[in-house]
């Protein structure tokens, strides 16, 4: 896909910077970002490789983008090379920042922008560290997925991992709305139940907010005239 | 039960369950993780979790996430590129590009302060709070700032148009948390100086001059969009020298030559020159 190199029209908008240009440009290439921030180390440190990971990926994100749709960056494109390759590296560099500003890379990390192509064509294969996150996450989904009976099973298989909707989860299994919505409830508390045993999550956090009980007392408290 | 939990828990439940949240609370959950190594180091887990539920690796991200970006990031991203001043700004950021190239690690510590002082900047979203919590916390604030002495001093314009220019100061520790510099302040040796302004017309354009023993230098102009009272960052961030005092002085001015000349200490009309004076001293 090269929407700006194939739309001379929609590349002139683009560089006039006019928002749905923008728009159409974003949407295009989004998805095609997120992944590659995702999947690409962008430094090389004395903590090993470091790519973006789920907490920085919005951050590095709309970085990329930023700066992408800066003035001198439209006007910068020729609008004849591939524009993923030039989000590419301007991914590459907004990943680094985001990365060091956030501290998860030490400054004296190298951008592997800066290294020998050979080194970074070789840093594509996963990093031992994300092999073992991997290997630990993998784990923890078998064990989770062998303690449920198999209808669940079947249920979680279609639901959390082919990402089917309710509606079409319940056509593959034979069952009514709401018998699906009855067993996916029961299948979110297993796995709740699962991820605080595991120690993944805090016990006492489905009722962390307060009530709204406990909000009116203190309005109460801290405006005795004030009614909501 | 705490009244209000500092951290985002149930979200991370749900994020578990769901593998996505509300856009609004999705922002919300990611601007505290991002700042809260608890929480961060939860997010991380339970979101490739669903990535593997999802792909079976933990480096593609998932259905979820890439649709809450695409629908999330958009508004944010326009709304950026739209503050940002264009051509001679550009040449600026352009040119501050090569800088970051040229000079390499003074310039990127440089801009991981800035960031700091971003984050410190945004005030946090009330968006998962209820709406009668809102209301509340609005009324308490309006109290609050009845109750506080204007502080009209510092920085006070010091020529002419007095009120229609706001400059503050921070400091900003290597390892401690950015401060604003009141009055006669202290900054630490090593730490850096950040700056925010705001002015009304006619004044458009500020250059600060920041004088220490080895001299004086003239930084900007640097154009002013921010009102007072909503003052916006400058991109400069001058590092303290390890003993004696710095002085800086902005000046404000209606055009870039104004205030540049002005600095220069050539006669221009119409110019608000502020003043301060920061001590080095303190623990680093």
């Amino acid at each position: 896909m090269s929407l700006l190199r194939e739309d001379p029209l929609l590349l002139e908008a683009f560089r006039r910077g006019e928002p749905g240009a923008l728009t159409r440009v974003y949407r295009a290439y989004s998805g095609h970002v997120a992944r590659f921030l995702s999947r690409t180390y962008v430094s090389r440190g004395p903590g090993g490789l470091a790519r973006v990971g789920p907490l920085d990926l919005e951050a590095a994100h709309q970085e990329t983008f930023v700066r992408a749709f800066r003035e001198q960056a439209r006007l910068t494109y020729d609008g004849v090379r591939p524009y993923s390759i030039w989000l590419n590296a301007l991914a590459r560099q907004a990943a680094v920042d985001v990365l060091r500003a956030a501290g998860r890379i030490a400054r004296e990390a190298v951008a592997l922008d800066d290294t020998p192509t050979a080194e970074r064509l070789a840093s594509n294969a996963p990093s031992p560290e994300d092999r073992a996150l991997e290997a630990e996450t993998r784990e923890l989904v078998h064990r989770f997925l062998a303690g449920l009976d198999e209808a669940t099973r079947r249920l979680a298989d279609l639901r959390f991992v082919q990402g089917l909707s309710q509606e079409r989860a319940g056509l593959v299994l034979g069952l009514s709305r709401q018998e699906l919505r009855t067993r996916e409830t029961k299948l979110r508390r297993a796995m709740t139940d699962f991820l605080l045993n595991e120690g993944w999550l805090t016990a006492d956090s489905p009722d962390a907010l307060p009530s709204a009980a406990a909000t009116a007392a203190v309005l109460a408290l801290l405006f005795p005239l004030f009614v909501p | 039960m705490a009244l209000f939990t500092q951290h985002v828990d149930r979200q991370l439940v749900h994020l578990a369950n769901e593998g996505v949240l509300p856009p609004r609370q999705w922002s919300r959950v990611l601007r505290h993780a991002r700042g809260c190594a608890r929480c961060g180091a939860r997010y991380e887990r339970v979101m490739n979790l669903r990535r593997m539920f999802a792909s079976d690796t933990v480096t593609v991200p998932t259905p979820g996430e890439l649709a809450s970006l695409e629908s999330r990031g958009l508004a944010s991203v326009l709304a950026t590129v739209e503050r940002e001043p264009s051509t001679e700004s550009s040449g600026q950021a352009a040119r501050a590009d090569r800088l970051h190239k040229d000079l390499g690690e003074p310039w990127s510590l440089a801009r991981r302060l800035w960031a700091r002082v971003l984050q410190a900047w945004n005030s946090p979203s009330l968006g998962h709070v209820g709406g009668a919590w809102v209301v509340s916390l609005m009324a308490a604030a309006g109290l609050l700032w009845l109750s506080l002495p204007s502080d009209t001093t510092e920085w006070g314009a010091r020529g002419e148009g007095q009120g229609a220019t706001v400059m503050r100061l921070f400091c900003v520790p290597a390892e401690a948390e950015l401060r604003e510099v009141r009055g006669q302040g202290d900054c630490p040796a090593g730490a850096a100086l950040a700056f925010a302004a705001g002015a009304r017309a006619p004044y458009t354009h500020v250059v600060v001059t920041v004088r220490t023993d080895k001299g004086l230098k003239v930084e900007g102009p640097f154009e002013v969009k921010a009102s007072p009272g909503a003052e916006a960052a400058l991109d400069l961030t001058p590092r303290l020298p390890d003993t004696g005092e710095v002085e800086l002085t902005a000046v404000f001015a209606s055009s870039a030559s104004d205030a540049l000349a002005a600095a220069r200490g050539e006669p221009v009309r119409d110019v608000v020159r502020v003043q301060h004076r920061v001590r080095i001293a303190g623990k680093p």
